[in-house]
């Protein structure tokens, strides 16, 4: 692995294109926070030309990266620099431990749903509470300012978790009909944005399909970015678990990151390990979710069910990295949205450059997220659009905290919710 | 107090870092070169830019600008460590004029970005370097990038109109059409061209943009050797057609873009020939055509033009994907860019593959053929015995064969690190003594991107002689020229139909030179409104501007090359025969409009322009000037074959004439859009075709009995280009108040309008016969003439 990225490193020929697609180098305008001057990095490092170079400045350096994938798409030696740093995030985890920040979030929170749950709901209460007035007007200090990011960063007014609200509305998961579909609820969707996994449900039931929402951990995708593969595998590994025994015909999420990760298991594990097979299993019966509703929609009546929507509709559409990058759906999203009819979509510069957000990103690099997230909001207040959708609950977050700070009123939404909505507007009519 | 403490107290320490690991992301750019500054800074301002280089001065500090960092030469790389000048904040497009077609930039817009911001303007910006994603326009300014487009559109010093610089000691000044105060009189942009960050900083640039082409061909042939691609290349310029692109590629590099993309390339080529033209929809098909049939004659057997805009992207996407595929052959490569007059390079490209077969080395090649330029790219694996010895050698044989042929190091990569101890095979111990000699009164200290161009025993960091190169090799049996050799009248000392190109002694008169150029079906875009025998040397010196500078710009862009005698008495040569050309400074704008004050012109190599099949002209009397204006912005608005826009006033009368000029087809096309907006206005306007024009311009300079005012738009020229300049020049062009006074007896010349008074010291007037008056510059050593020049705009009077 090690000799492999060596001779990845070598292949740049620091032409700089990177700094064309790189979203950090976008706001510092600094080689510093661009894939050619992080590949130059780990290659003094590999060099043995470390006692230049401290610790903490590689650390900074390869922390810095949202692991969007830009520079190694655009790269005319593919050179796949996120893959670099991910590993040297790796290489440091096991070296230094982990800090304060990774024990909390990735292995306290992200590992365990239910204490998630728990912190996510207390930091909600507080957020409610007088103490977020407070927070907003001391936010110039330093530590109020990390808690007012996170504050914003939650919506106002946060539902119960949508697991919640399922186990206490039980029509959800009773009838049972139709291909039987595994919808793999991620803790973003769950826990920040429940109303889409609402939507999903209801969109995919309305087609006809049997769900099931299996009892799954967090995909791991957090951990495997942060160089936590021991996590990582090990959630990995309960999560193929117990979607392998479903025996499920097809394997859905509205989380572009966690529909990456799981496509993406098979990298988690040696090429020899006995759960490939597994993996492959589930990779056969994977489908971005918006391809998959759009042709359902199409294979069916119901196209006729959406042309309520007569109203015009303009929205914009923000692609995920771990989409547009990463398992794909770019083009079936846009399919999806414009086979609305009165939906107008517009498109806005460098839809597919990341939003700054990257999971945990934000509240570890809040000045250099605010700043891209601001050139994100810029592109979208452009179009003139009057609903931001996009097909990731961590975007959904980063650019509604964006648009929040912005003052602009604009709803972001899945497109399962739109969708969703369209249908469920329809059926009330029949009724 | 230290550096870092200095500049941060001077420009604010955001803009400040000396950390190692920042410094070190700083040591490099896209060549093999890697050194650290000591310290980084990002000003984000013209200011800021200054109190660095006040500082620099004070402490004696190198530094070293740079942009997006893509220099293949070495130039970024901070070779005595000093202050690494980041210029990637200052990305603020300033300003575009739509109808100037002009933009007003800082020197961290990127090159793309400009192009975008352009684009709904219906404008582009011509300097296409293959970087042109990220690369910055000031870097494209200090390399003088070329691209793919260069054999059309020419390279960056050719839309470059006026800059502002900060100097070694941290003085602002501003050139050409950005300066206030140099009105009249030499234009010192020139210089800064290509400079590779050694003279200046610069912080502002004033570019000319040209409207996007209305429609564009593309197609690809096959052929079955290097040379007969290389010849059909220089076949296609011979017959008068000026494509967009010719760009060739050799079999290795077409094998490896075909494994990559699958474009389905006849196996059996030796070389393909990527074609492009652009232009007005209505003469592209007959252009291609004959483009087509020149390549059947060289033995193109497979030839396929591209059906659609994505067919076209395909094609070109093989073309740019060459770099990159490179990788499935050999893990590294050198490329190199000697570039050679169009007709050489069948030779150049043959003799290299010999070079390359001779020392075991694989050699893919990619040209701009259609300006002859060269790209080798030397294919190699770091881990291999003795690797870089054979580099070296492969790629001094490569820079002596092209040398030989006439040709330069260095068409657009820039000498940089990379090539300047080759300087002394290009350039005689006296041109490159000029340079330095430049080089040590813009920077006396030496601070400003120390160690680059210059080969080091001319920078002053070594003490090694210069070994005799191919320049000396060249030296005439019977001793260099001297200035006592200078023919009073004249000759013509090459002709190069298939280069499009005349070397002439500095004394021939144009009327000869477009006589000699008419025999071919060519011309310069000047014309001699008298049978004067004013000379091209004079022309130089005077920064002279035909009648159709609208569509092909000033004389300036037509110097490929000169040779001078420097105040000394030695013989300095100064560019070649060829459009791209970066190696050392570029001295060959230095006469233009300078008079003599460098030394005397000798030789002067001159692009010429295929003829176009018609010109038509149409004049039309206004009773007021700003009537004129009026009908002339109507015209800019339009994408038009223009070529001529004036405007001839009198007290009593205004006078504007329209020139079109192009294909048969394309003009008379236009004529009707001309048409129209002459007939908004009342009144008859006279046609003319062809040289009737002349005649008329003759009659009109005759007819003049007072002085008149006679503006001229040029290319990137126009009058609504003075906002950019200074508002009080605008005042010139809406009221008639304008006086230009002349006082005989002394070296004075006040130019006024509404109380404004602008000063031309230094001075004198004297009268020519060219229409327009014609200024001496009074200062010591300094007798020949200054053509009086507003910013494009001439003021006659007889």
């Amino acid at each position: 692995m090690v000799n492999d990225m060596k001779s990845q490193i070598l292949r740049c020929n620091r032409c700089g294109f990177c700094q064309d697609v790189c979203p950090t180098y976008d706001v510092s305008k600094n080689e510093f926070d661009v894939a050619r001057g992080r590949v130059r990095m780990i290659r003094m490092k590999e060099d043995g030309q470390k006692e230049l170079l401290s610790d903490k400045a590689i650390l900074t350096q390869i922390d810095q990266c949202l692991l969007c994938g830009a520079c190694a798409e655009n790269c005319p030696s593919n050179v796949p620099t996120d893959e670099i740093m991910r590993l040297n995030r790796e290489q440091f985890l096991r070296k230094k431990g982990f800090s304060l920040f990774h024990s909390l979030v990735y292995r306290g929170g992200l590992s365990h749903s239910q204490r998630l749950e728990k912190v996510i709901s207390l930091i909600s209460r507080i957020d409610q509470s007088e103490i977020r007035s407070l927070v907003a007007k001391n936010s110039a200090k330093s530590a109020y300012k990390l808690l007012s990011r996170v504050f914003n960063f939650l919506p106002k007014n946060l539902d119960e978790p949508a697991r919640n609200i399922l186990s206490s509305r039980p029509e959800f998961l009773t009838e049972k009909k139709g291909s039987k579909v595994a919808y793999f609820m991620g803790c973003g969707t769950n826990l920040f944005v429940p109303k889409v996994a609402l939507a999903t449900i209801s969109v995919l039931e309305f087609l006809g399909f049997s769900v099931d929402i299996p009892d799954v951990s967090c995909c791991g995708g957090p951990h495997w970015a942060a160089g936590d593969s021991a996590r990582a595998k090990d959630l990995a590994r309960k999560n193929i678990a117990v979607l392998h025994q479903g025996g499920y015909d097809h394997i859905l999420s509205d989380c572009a990151t966690c529909s990456h990760s799981l496509h993406e298991y098979g990298s988690f594990f040696s090429a020899s390990d006995s759960v490939q097979e597994q993996i492959e299993w589930i990779q056969s019966r994977m489908v971005d979710i918006n391809a998959f509703v759009l042709a359902h929609i199409k294979g069916c009546c119901i196209q006729s069910a959406l042309k309520s929507g007569a109203d015009h509709y303009r929205v914009t559409y923000h692609d995920p990295c771990h989409a547009v990058r990463g398992f794909g759906g770019a083009s079936a999203a846009r399919h999806l949205l414009e086979s609305i009819p009165g939906v107008e979509l517009v498109e806005m510069e460098n839809a597919d450059s990341c939003c700054g957000g990257a999971g945990s990103y934000a509240f570890r690099h809040p000045e250099i997220s605010t700043k891209i997230l601001e050139k994100k909001i810029a592109a979208i207040k452009i179009t003139q659009a009057s609903a931001l959708l996009t097909s990731c609950p961590s975007c959904m977050l980063q650019i509604g905290s964006g648009l929040r700070m912005a003052g602009m009123e604009m709803p972001v939404m899945h497109p399962m919710e739109l969708v969703g909505e369209l249908l469920t507007n329809e059926v009330n009519e029949k009724i | 107090m230290n550096l870092a403490s200095a500049l941060s107290k001077a420009i604010g320490k955001t803009k400040v870092d000396k950390s190692t690991a920042v410094c070190q992301m700083y040591a490099y750019d896209s060549s093999p070169f890697m050194n650290p500054p000591e310290i980084v800074v990002f000003p984000e301002s013209t200011a800021d830019v200054s109190e660095i280089l006040k500082i620099a001065f004070k402490e004696n500090i190198p530094v070293v600008p740079r942009g997006a960092g893509t220099c293949l030469s070495g130039g970024a790389v901070p070779v005595r460590a000093g202050i690494s000048l980041v210029t990637t904040r200052m990305d603020s497009i300033l300003e575009i004029d739509p109808v100037s077609r002009a933009a007003l930039v800082e020197p961290g817009v990127v090159n793309l970005e400009l192009q975008k911001a352009l684009s709904p303007y219906h404008l582009f910006f011509p300097p296409d370097p293959a970087s042109q994603k990220v690369a910055t326009i000031g870097g494209n300014v200090a390399e003088c990038a070329g691209g793919i487009q260069g054999v059309r559109y020419g390279v960056t010093k050719n839309y470059v109109l006026g800059l502002e610089l900060v100097l070694n000691d941290g003085s602002v000044v501003r050139t050409g059409m950005l300066s206030p105060e140099e009105c009249i009189g030499a234009d010192s942009t020139g210089i800064f061209n290509a400079s590779e960050g050694a003279f200046a900083v610069i912080t502002k640039i004033l570019v000319s943009c040209m409207p996007k082409p209305e429609s564009v061909r593309t197609a690809l042939a096959a052929f079955p050797s290097l040379g007969d691609a290389a010849n059909a290349v220089s076949s296609i310029i011979k017959r008068g057609i000026v494509p967009t692109a010719l760009e060739l590629m050799d079999k290795t590099l077409v094998k490896a873009v075909d494994d990559f993309l699958g474009i389905g390339f006849p196996a059996e080529a030796e070389a393909v020939l990527l074609l492009e033209v652009d232009g007005y929809e209505i003469d592209l098909d007959g252009q291609l055509e004959g483009m087509v049939e020149i390549c059947k004659t060289h033995g193109a057997g497979y030839v396929r033009q591209a059906q659609s805009e994505d067919e076209r992207e395909k094609l070109w996407r093989a073309r740019r994907s060459g770099n990159g595929a490179l990788g499935r052959i050999k893990p590294a490569y050198v490329v190199h860019d000697v570039t050679v007059r169009r007709d050489h390079v069948a030779t150049l490209l043959t003799r290299i593959q010999q070079i390359g077969e001779a020392h075991n080395i694989v050699i893919a090649q990619m040209a701009h053929a259609g300006d002859g330029n060269a790209h080798p790219h030397l294919l190699y694996d770091p881990a291999e015995k003795n690797i870089q010895r054979t580099l070296h050698q492969v790629t001094e044989e490569i820079f002596k064969v092209a040398l030989r042929l006439g040709g330069t190091l260095s068409g657009e990569h820039g000498i940089g690190l990379e090539k300047k101890a080759y300087m002394d095979l290009q350039f005689s111990k006296p041109t490159l003594g000029f340079m330095s000699h430049i080089k040590k009164s813009m920077d006396p200290s030496g601070i400003l991107n120390p160690g680059k161009v210059l080969p080091d025993h001319r920078d002053g960091t070594g003490t090694a002689e210069c070994e005799i190169g191919i320049a000396s090799d060249q030296e005439p049996e019977n001793g260099r020229p001297v200035l006592s050799d200078i023919d009073p009248d004249g000759r013509i000392l090459s002709f190069l139909p298939e280069n499009l190109t005349i070397q002439v002694e500095g004394k021939i008169p144009l009327k000869t030179v477009l006589e000699a150029a008419g025999t071919i079906n060519a011309f310069l875009p000047l014309c001699p409104y008298t049978q004067g025998e004013i000379s091209m040397a004079e022309l130089v010196e005077t920064a002279a501007c035909g009648y159709s500078a609208m569509a092909y710009g000033s004389l300036r862009e037509y110097i490929y090359g000169v040779e001078f005698f420097d105040t000394s008495g030695a013989l300095i040569t100064a560019g070649g025969h060829t459009a791209k050309n970066v190696a050392g400074f570029d001295l060959t704008r230095l006469f233009w409009g300078a008079g003599n004050a460098y030394g005397e012109i000798k030789n002067l190599t001159l692009k010429l322009l295929p003829r176009p099949e018609k010109e038509m002209f149409a004049v039309k009397s206004f009773s007021s000037l700003e009537n004129c204006i009026k009908t002339i912005d109507s015209v800019l608005e339009r994408n038009t074959c223009v070529c001529t826009l004036k405007i001839i006033g009198t007290s009593s009368e205004w006078k504007v004439v329209i020139g079109l000029s192009g294909s048969n087809l394309c003009v008379n096309q236009h004529a009707e859009v001309i048409r129209s907006i002459l007939e908004q206005e009342k009144g008859g306007y006279q046609v003319f075709e062809d040289d009737d024009i002349r005649t008329f311009f003759v009659q009109e300079s005759k007819d003049r009995e007072h002085y008149k005012t006679d503006i001229l738009y040029g290319r990137g020229l126009r009058s609504p280009m003075l906002k950019f300049i200074d508002k009080n020049f605008q005042q010139f062009l809406n009221t008639d108040s304008l006086r230009v006074e002349v006082d005989m007896g002394s070296p004075e010349i006040r130019i006024t309008s509404s109380g404004d008074v602008y000063n031309c010291e230094n001075y004198s007037f004297g009268v020519k016969d060219e229409p327009g008056f014609y200024l001496k510059h009074s200062g010591q050593n300094q007798t020949g003439g200054v053509f009086g020049r507003l910013r494009g705009m001439r003021w006659s009077m007889t």
